[in-house]
């Protein structure tokens, strides 16, 4: 009751597409990936390259590339279960309930279409805009989007944008329609950051004006940590650690995310090497009983071989590693839990 | 003095506007950049965006024909190569794309994809080649699973991985790097920036290292060149520009950069106005439109950029010489 996002225990898996035997074995993608929201919440999504983050949105979204099957669990929107709701009805939640910032701008603008043509086309279909009107919102939104000269870029074609300008068109895209959820993958790390100031700014006026909620996906714990309430940080795969954004980074419960913190740049002091967490992530042909981050962890014990499931720490902490309980504010929530 | 690896002196690219077949007006890209590249030396460029950092990178590689300047490599002068001299020198002079979706082709698997370089120049045999592969995906921390993998079956940051290790198939004197690590999560970003600190370590490798990241090109850059609007406005150390900053301009952008320990939260300088267009730069200064300390002068006058303490360069009216406000 009351989430405005409710995804339980998604998982996703792949299956090559020229190779038709059924029986042939399905690459794991996520694993039991649950993610809720409330209305108007910002929640930050965080993990290594490739832990599923963009996957998980795409499910919501409804957009999974033809090679991914759904393998368990339910996407719960606004009291629906979108996994249920037949494509047509799908279409009308896309784009203007649900609407997405894509990480990759060139896979989802078109080379053949200006810019104008692209950000006129969901409002036009969704809002029943005229071209006329349609026309002026998109060059308000434009200017929105901190883009100098919107009628020049209007007509303009992907290709004669820098990489900052495009992602700002893929944002204007993206709210157009003033969605309930704003998936923003990556939104800001083609830009520079006065423009990215100007945009999380945005972003965050709409969330005022509109009680839009937000997913925010970014490795920049930065911006994470000026936008979000709430933290799920990802690791190959799984949720590894949830909670609240002061809380996780003040004190992170995983040692994939205490590794991961500790990697952060810093502008007030000059480092010669930067920290990397030793190591690579698995891929998922060796996803086996263990916990997945034990061959990289510097607590690992025997115990680990068996993999943890997500320990509840209270407090709407969450973390899956057997000692997580270990921190201090983990092992006192544990208690008064 | 050694002569510098690259030298790019007063270069150009201008844009043709058109609506159909009618030119309506010309896009300043790149307006007069001069800069110098040592061996095994990183020079950041810095800016907002649309200011002209990947024009600038993709012209003096010449993947774009500059509108005028020179641009000299190892005292070579490229813009005058002919097709094949290029082709030799593309060994020596690699891109890592800021738009790694859109240099990839579709229909190479992974594997293929980074052997392609080495088997256009018919370099080293195919198991020779095969081997180095494997190495490369090591180096960039992706298992050897993924050579077998297409584009569309990797994340984003799997995918600018690829142009990393693509660019270094050839073991070349100077990589572009435009936004190289800005899909990746700190910790993959940490080992391809130890791995970029060691190849210049190791062969005197030089990089001209553009990112919006302020936190990464303080720790990467040897010099860092502050753009803005197709000009340089500040060049100097990273210590010089990052310690003693100089232009207005610099000083708005290192006061945005967020942080993830709260409690620094720093005092913000917002730049009130919008970017100009590059269509019709402003008058004077460039910068006067948004600058917190213009007068009538910076409306009216150009200002050079000078050299206000040794090797720290600035274009402003108002940072005297010797003294970095
Ligand atoms: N079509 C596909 N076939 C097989 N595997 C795929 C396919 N698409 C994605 N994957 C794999 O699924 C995993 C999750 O990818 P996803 O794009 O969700 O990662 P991510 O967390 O968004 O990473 P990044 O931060 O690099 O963008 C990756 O390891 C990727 O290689
Ligand atoms: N092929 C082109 N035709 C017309 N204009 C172009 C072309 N390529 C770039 N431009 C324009 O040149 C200007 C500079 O673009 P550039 O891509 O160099 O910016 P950038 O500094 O790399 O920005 P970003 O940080 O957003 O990547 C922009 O206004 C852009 O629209
Ligand atoms: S469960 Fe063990 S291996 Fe996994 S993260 Fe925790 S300590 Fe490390
Ligand atoms: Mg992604
Ligand atoms: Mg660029």
């Amino acid at each position: 009751m009351g989430h405005l996002l409710e995804v339980r225990d998604l998982s996703i898996a792949f299956r090559k597409l020229e190779k038709k035997s059924k029986d042939l074995p399905l690459t794991p993608g996520i694993d039991n990936v649950s993610i809720t929201l409330q209305k108007g919440e910002t929640l930050g999504l965080v993990g290594e390259s490739g832990c599923g983050k963009t996957l998980s949105s795409l499910a919501v979204m409804g957009l999974l590339p033809d090679s991914a099957a759904v393998t368990g669990g339910r996407i719960g929107f606004d009291g629906e279960d979108l996994l249920e709701l037949p494509e047509r009805d799908r279409n009308k939640v896309r784009g203007a309930r649900i609407g997405m910032i894509f990480q990759d701008p060139m896979t989802s603008l078109s080379p053949y279409y200006t810019v104008g043509n692209q950000i006129m086309e969901g409002m036009r279909y969704h809002l029943a805009l005229s071209k006329k009107q349609a026309r002026k919102r998109g060059l308000e939104l434009l200017q929105k989007v901190g883009i100098p000269a919107p009628e020049r870029v209007f007509d303009e074609y992907p290709s004669q944008l820098s990489g900052g300008m495009r992602q700002r068109v893929m944002i204007a895209i993206a709210i157009s329609c003033e969605p309930d959820l704003l998936i923003a993958d990556e939104p800001t790390t083609a830009l520079d950051v006065t423009t990215q100031a100007q945009i999380l700014e945005l972003l965050h006026h709409l969330q005022k004006e509109n009680g839009m909620a937000m997913i925010l996906i970014s490795h920049d714990l930065g911006v994470i940590a000026e936008m979000c309430q709430r933290v799920i940080v990802m690791y190959a795969g799984q949720v590894i650690e949830e909670g609240r954004t002061r809380e996780l980074f003040h004190d992170p419960a995983h040692p994939y995310t205490q590794a991961l913190l500790a990697a952060t740049p810093r502008l007030d002091t000059k480092q010669e090497r930067f920290y990397q967490i030793p190591g690579q992530v698995p891929p998922p042909s060796e996803w086996g009983a263990a916990c997945r981050f034990l061959a990289r962890c510097p607590k690992a014990t025997h115990e680990c071989q068996h993999a943890p499931s997500l320990l509840t720490l209270g407090g709407g902490r969450q973390a899956r590693c057997w000692y997580a309980g270990d921190t201090s504010t983990g092992r006192e929530e544990a208690r008064r839990a | 003095m050694t002569e510098p690896l690259l030298s790019v002196r007063d270069l150009k690219m201008h844009f043709p506007l058109k609506k159909g077949f009618r030119r309506t007006g010309t896009v300043y890209a790149v307006d007069g950049v001069s800069f110098d590249l040592r061996k095994g030396e990183t020079l950041a460029l810095v800016g907002e965006s649309g200011c002209g950092k990947s024009t600038t990178g993709r012209t003096v590689l010449r993947l774009e024909e500059a509108t005028a300047g020179s641009i000299r490599f190892e005292g070579r002068d490229v813009r005058a190569l002919s097709k094949k001299e290029l082709f030799t020198l593309r060994r020596d002079m690699q891109i890592v794309f800021q738009d790694a979706y859109s240099f990839l082709n579709p229909r190479l698997t992974i594997g293929e994809a980074i052997a392609e370089p080495m088997e256009v120049h018919g370099l080293y045999d195919r198991a020779e080649r095969a081997r180095r592969v494997e190495e490369l995906l090591d180096i960039v921390g992706l298992s050897p699973a993924y050579a077998k993998r297409y584009p569309h079956e990797c994340s984003g940051g799997q995918r600018q991985r690829l142009g990393i290790a693509r660019a270094l198939t050839l073991q070349p004197k100077l990589i572009v790097a435009d936004e190289p690590v800005s899909a990746l999560d700190v910790s993959v970003q940490s080992q391809v920036l130890n791995l970029f600190q060691d190849l210049k370590e190791r062969f005197g490798l030089s990089y001209l290292f553009i990112s919006h990241d302020l936190s990464v090109v303080r720790h990467v850059a040897d010099r860092v060149a502050v753009m803005y609007l197709g000009k340089i406005v500040e060049l100097g150390t990273a210590e010089q520009v990052f310690g003693e900053t100089a232009h207005p301009y610099t000083k708005a952008l290192l006061s945005a950069v967020p942080q993830h320990e709260v409690a620094v939260a720093r005092e913000r300088i917002v730049l009130q106005g919008e970017v100009p267009s590059p269509i019709q730069p402003p008058s004077g200064c460039a910068f006067h439109t948004r600058c917190p300390v213009a007068t009538e002068l910076c409306r009216v006058s150009v200002p050079a950029l000078d050299e206000i303490t040794e090797g720290h360069f600035t274009a402003c009216h108002y940072v005297e010489k010797g003294v970095s406000a």
